[in-house]
């Protein structure tokens, strides 16, 4: 069901033209391993943009290629954007949910407000989001109805300060960043995720990107361990 | 003077800190995986202890955070344990501050195995300063289980690693073939570990990244896990999820102005808890 929403957003998007709006699809594939993946795992994700003055909406979807989880479609993100100017720097506020199946039994929906901005090098993202992780059975094997199926977390900050080597509108640049959000995930605000990333801009309004991410553990205590990375690489493709 | 005096003087006392090693924000001395290796390779030649009693009740004592220092409340942790007629004290990491004579300290403030059996864990603290070092060769391993066999039903125990902010790939692959083959034989399981798996509160330290604690929630799940006692937050805390009960205790640490421990209870199977307060 999800899956086919999800195609039909995009397409929605992609249909729903007029002359002053821009259009933008994305599309990568991740390559990682993390402590718990038991290998490599491989997930793929498209998502559209559409920008009509000032305001944009964006719709995307993950899905697992090869994971540990039985799961295929394991994500979705709707957000709803407003530019604004304010002393010759632009601010972009943002609105978003997101529903992420983590498993057959484990589902995560998260909804939260950010606000981004860039300089001609840095670039830095400021929110917060509240996350609900539910039990999506109602009993055991045994027929034992749980107890509580329900986590809360209010106010989980969420931060990115990005540093690109290059103004944002040079034909290549490369980059590093430090964050707990990504795409379809945003990490506790005490697990932050370092990323290395490169893009190539081609004569056709297309970007090449790659990154890669590096997810460590206990960095806020003082004891920190590896506990993943992913390599991604990415289109975007600006279509109006 | 300028931002470059500044920041050599934070260098210099983050190295010279008595707590922490500014390392410690990048890299450990050891991986989760070694520890774990090191572990197993102690369990191999150690193994683990079944505890046998003729009651169908039974008590365990469980303390974390005592980073000794001194030890003036892990003694009443311990007298309290044995006057209680308990069957284990479980010390759930941050036992010390890392440094090799704290650890003497520790050590020789235990007590004999006929008296009380002791089951200590690794904490973040415990491994500053090489200090795995010193647990490895006093305690031989942070990941292993013990048993408690009534007359009435077993109950499996089983002790975590996650002093690092994750158990690491080995452990958790660990864990999930324990729970898959070995939970099935037990009335009762309960596993004790260091980190917060769930955030109790909003405070500055680590719980597992977002796919592990969601990894390990589902597997609590699955195998009927009873109970995950942790410390780390040195405030006591209690979540339900699924029919997994998450417990974090309070510090043990002399002077601290709530410390205490937890008194965990067994009888005919029911699993019930309180946390004492030290005088």
């Amino acid at each position: 069901m999800l899956p086919r929403c999800s195609v039909l957003i995009i397409l929605m998007l992609a249909l729903s033209q007029k002359l002053d709006a821009q259009l933008y699809l994305t599309t990568f594939n991740d390559l990682g391993k993390t402590n718990v993946s038991g290998g490599l795992y491989v997930k793929t994700a498209v998502s559209a943009q559409y920008r009509l003055g000032k305001t944009s909406l964006g719709y995307g979807s993950l899905f697992n290629l090869k994971n540990h989880t039985s799961n295929f479609f394991s994500g979705a993100k709707l957000n709803l954007s407003r530019a604004a100017e304010i002393k010759g720097r632009i601010y972009e506020a943002t609105a978003f949910f997101m529903y992420n199946p983590f498993s057959g039994l484990i589902l995560e929906t998260n909804w939260g407000l950010a606000l981004n901005t860039s300089a001609k090098h840095f670039s830095y993202i400021l929110g917060t989001n509240f996350r609900t992780t539910h039990l999506t059975v109602r009993e055991t094997e045994d027929y034992e109805t749980f107890r509580n199926k329900r986590l809360r977390e209010k106010w989980n900050l969420m931060y990115h300060v990005g540093y690109n080597l290059r103004p944002e509108e040079s034909i290549w640049n490369t980059g590093i960043s430090l964050t707990n959000v990504d795409c379809f995930l945003i990490n506790q605000d005490t697990n932050p995720m370092l990323s290395f990333n490169a893009r190539y801009r081609l004569p056709v309004p297309l970007i090449l990107y790659i990154e890669t991410w590096y997810k460590p553990a206990g960095v806020f205590n003082i004891s920190a361990d590896s506990f993943g990375f992913f390599f991604r690489t990415g289109l975007r493709w600006e279509l109006l | 003077m300028n931002i470059r005096f500044y920041i050599g003087i934070l260098i210099f006392s983050c190295f010279s800190c008595e707590k922490f090693e500014i390392r410690g924000f990048f890299l450990s001395y050891e991986d989760a995986d070694e520890r774990f290796n090191q572990s197993m390779f102690w369990n191999n030649i150690n193994p683990y202890r079944e505890i046998i009693t003729d009651k169908d009740s039974y008590i365990i004592y469980v303390m974390a955070d005592s980073h000794v220092g001194t030890t003036g409340n892990l003694k009443h942790f311990i007298q309290e344990a044995i006057e209680d007629d308990a069957v284990a004290a479980v010390m759930v990491g941050d036992l010390t501050t890392g440094h090799s004579y704290d650890y003497k300290i520790f050590h020789s403030a235990l007590p004999d195995p006929d008296e009380l059996l002791t089951f200590p864990v690794a904490g973040n603290h415990d491994i500053y300063f090489d200090g795995w070092k010193q647990f490895h060769s006093l305690f031989g391993s942070s990941t292993y289980m013990f048993y408690v066999n009534t007359p009435e039903g077993k109950d499996l125990y089983i002790c975590l690693d996650t002093a690092g902010g994750t158990l690491g790939a080995l452990q958790y692959e660990w864990l999930n073939k324990i729970l898959r083959t070995e939970r099935i034989h037990y009335r009762r399981c309960i596993i004790f570990t260091h980190n917060n798996i769930l955030q109790f509160r909003k405070i500055a330290t680590t719980t597992p990244n977002l796919e592990e604690l969601y990894s390990l929630t589902e597997l609590f799940v699955v195998h009927h896990v009873d109970m995950v006692v942790t410390g780390h937050d040195h405030r006591q805390g209690c979540i339900e999820f699924g029919n997994t009960t998450y417990v974090s205790l309070t510090a043990l640490l002399d002077g601290y102005k709530d410390a205490g421990f937890m008194r965990l209870s067994v009888t005919d199977g029911n699993i019930s808890f309180n946390h004492l307060l030290v005088p």
